[in-house]
Parts: structure tokens; C-alpha cells; sequence
């Protein structure tokens, strides 16, 4: 009988490792949607970070979900161009702003992936219009 | 009047040289390290940039560490904190030349070597590859491949996980460039 309650318990905690070992290997993915934006700003006080001092606004907003604001330059599949020199990947099952809101102001929240020195334009991925 | 005609033939020659470069911000970069009978190691970046002056041959390209994307999350954590360290190496470059590259040569697909210097987790290494370019109306596509190993960029792996790592690891490029 007490044989029985030990194995039991010892089948108990094995499964329950199980399960917390699985959860982890196979944990989700960041959903940048759904995250609370760790900075909001215009989109031209973001690319000024970038322009005055690359490495210190990339340590800053790298990996870092922002929401940014600004004017809507181009789409292009599923990128978009805000304020000419901020690049976003829109996020896969997000749909492209249509090309009649070129121009217009824009809120994108979106990841940081860091700054592109060739083309001089900050890059972001799965990124979502407000 | 003459002084005007050879500024404009100046600078018809000068907007001639430098400026034919084609480019591309969407560019796919995928890597694979999978060993046989453990989960694939492998992951894309579907946010590179690569611009090739048509007129010289040179080619650049930038990746963004962050951009690479897996299946698996912890795997992608750890290829960042771990062995790419992108925070504090946050982009993978290459800077070099497409041998003997001219722009009247890709009509049809045409396969060159192209060289230069790679840079990964902040070590740069001289790699050769072959390339293969061609010209579809506007676009100008470019492929190529080429191993690596992570030893040669200081990155370790733990004994732990080496054996579900491949020692080589196999680095596929593919951009699709438009005239800027």
C-alpha cells in the first residue's frame, strides 16, 4: 500500500517535470502584438537617436518592442517605409496598410532588430499598424 | 554654351559610374546546421540588405543577427545570447567583389566567384564562393552558398549541444535587386 503511494508520487513528479521540460524546449514566441511597448515615440526623434550615436540608441531600443509614429513614406509587399529612413516587416498575418495612406501619420508597433549602416535606415520586424 | 555641354557630358560619365547600383532591402539569408535525427537547426532572415554596384562589382551585404528567425524560440534565444551574442554584435556583413562582373553579361544566368571579407560575432575571415547572377527585366537576381565553421568566428558550442550542431554550417543567399 505504501508501495503504491510512493510510485505514485514518484509518477506524479516525473510527469510534471515532463511537462515543465516540454514547456520550455517548446515555449512560444515573443508576441509583439500583444507586448506592452517599452518606449512610444515620433519617428523622427527615433532615427535622430540612430543618426547622433549608433551604438548607444542600439543598445537602447535593440530587441525592445516600440511603437513609433510617423508619416507612411511606401508599401512594398510586406514592408513598409515609415518616415523614409524606418524600415518595418510587417508581421505575417498582418495586412498592408493600402497605398492611399501614403502620407498620412501612422502608428507601427513593432522590434527593433537594429540599424542598417548600408542604406542608413533602422530596421524592425513583425510589426502590426495600430 | 560649350562649358555647358561638357558639364553635362561630365556629369552624364560621372552619374554613369557611380550611380548603376542595384539593391535590396528584403534579401533572405538562411543558414542550416541540422544534424541528422535531432531538430533542425536552422533559421532565415528575410530582412537583409545587399547592394551591387553593376559598374565595379562590388557587392555588400547586411544582415541583422536579430532578423534571424527559427521555428523553435529557445533555440533562437540562445543562438542570440550564446553563440551570436547580438547584443553586443547586433549585424553579419560581407564586403567584396564579384569577379569579372558586367552587367551586359547576365542576360542569361551566369555563375561567377565573388570574395571578400565576412564578418560574424565581430571576427572578419576572407571567404570565396560561387555566385550565380541573372537579369530578369528590372531585377537583377543573385544566389549563393557557401559553408562556414563556428570555430573560425570565436563562437563556441558546449560539448553539451555539440553533438546536435553540425560542425559546418551551410550559409544560402538570395537577393532579388532592384536599380536605386
Amino acid at each position: 500500500m505504501k508501495n503504491k503511494k510512493i510510485l505514485f508520487g514518484a509518477l506524479a513528479v516525473i510527469i510534471l517535470a515532463a511537462i515543465i521540460g516540454y514547456n520550455y524546449i517548446y515555449q512560444d514566441h515573443r508576441d509583439i502584438q500583444s507586448e506592452k511597448p517599452a518606449f512610444t515615440i515620433k519617428a523622427t526623434d527615433f532615427i535622430k537617436d540612430f543618426q547622433e550615436n549608433e551604438t548607444e540608441a542600439t543598445t537602447k531600443y535593440l530587441n525592445k518592442t516600440v511603437q513609433i509614429e510617423g508619416t507612411l513614406s511606401s508599401v512594398d509587399g510586406n514592408t513598409i517605409v515609415v518616415e523614409n529612413v524606418i524600415f518595418f516587416a510587417l508581421s505575417e498575418n498582418e495586412t498592408p496598410p493600402s497605398l492611399d495612406q501614403v502620407d498620412n501619420v501612422i502608428q507601427v508597433k513593432a522590434r527593433c532588430i537594429g540599424y542598417d549602416n548600408l542604406l542608413e535606415e533602422v530596421k524592425l520586424d513583425q510589426a502590426s499598424v495600430q | 554654351m560649350k562649358k555647358l555641354i561638357v558639364f553635362l557630358v561630365f556629369f552624364g560619365c560621372v552619374a554613369q559610374s557611380f550611380g548603376q547600383k542595384y539593391y535590396t532591402k528584403t534579401g533572405t539569408l538562411d543558414f542550416e546546421g541540422s544534424v541528422e535525427a535531432f531538430e533542425p537547426v536552422k533559421a532565415s532572415n528575410k530582412t537583409t540588405t545587399a547592394i551591387l554596384d553593376v559598374s565595379s562589382g562590388k557587392l555588400a551585404v547586411l544582415g541583422l543577427v536579430k532578423g534571424f528567425r527559427f521555428r523553435n524560440a529557445l533555440m533562437e534565444e540562445h543562438f542570440n545570447e550564446n553563440y551570436m551574442e547580438s547584443d553586443k554584435y547586433p549585424k553579419a556583413t560581407f564586403n567584396g567583389i564579384v569577379n569579372g562582373f558586367s552587367i551586359t553579361d547576365i542576360d542569361t544566368q551566369k555563375e561567377y566567384t565573388v570574395e571578400g571579407d565576412l564578418t560574424i560575432h565581430g571576427k572578419t575571415k576572407k571567404v570565396t564562393a560561387t555566385i550565380v547572377i541573372a537579369k530578369n527585366g528590372d531585377t537583377i537576381d543573385a544566389t549563393t552558398n557557401f559553408s562556414v565553421s563556428p570555430e573560425e568566428f570565436d563562437i563556441d558550442i558546449p560539448s553539451v549541444v555539440s553533438e546536435k550542431i553540425s560542425d559546418t554550417i551551410t550559409i544560402t543567399a538570395n537577393f532579388n535587386l532592384i536599380k536605386r
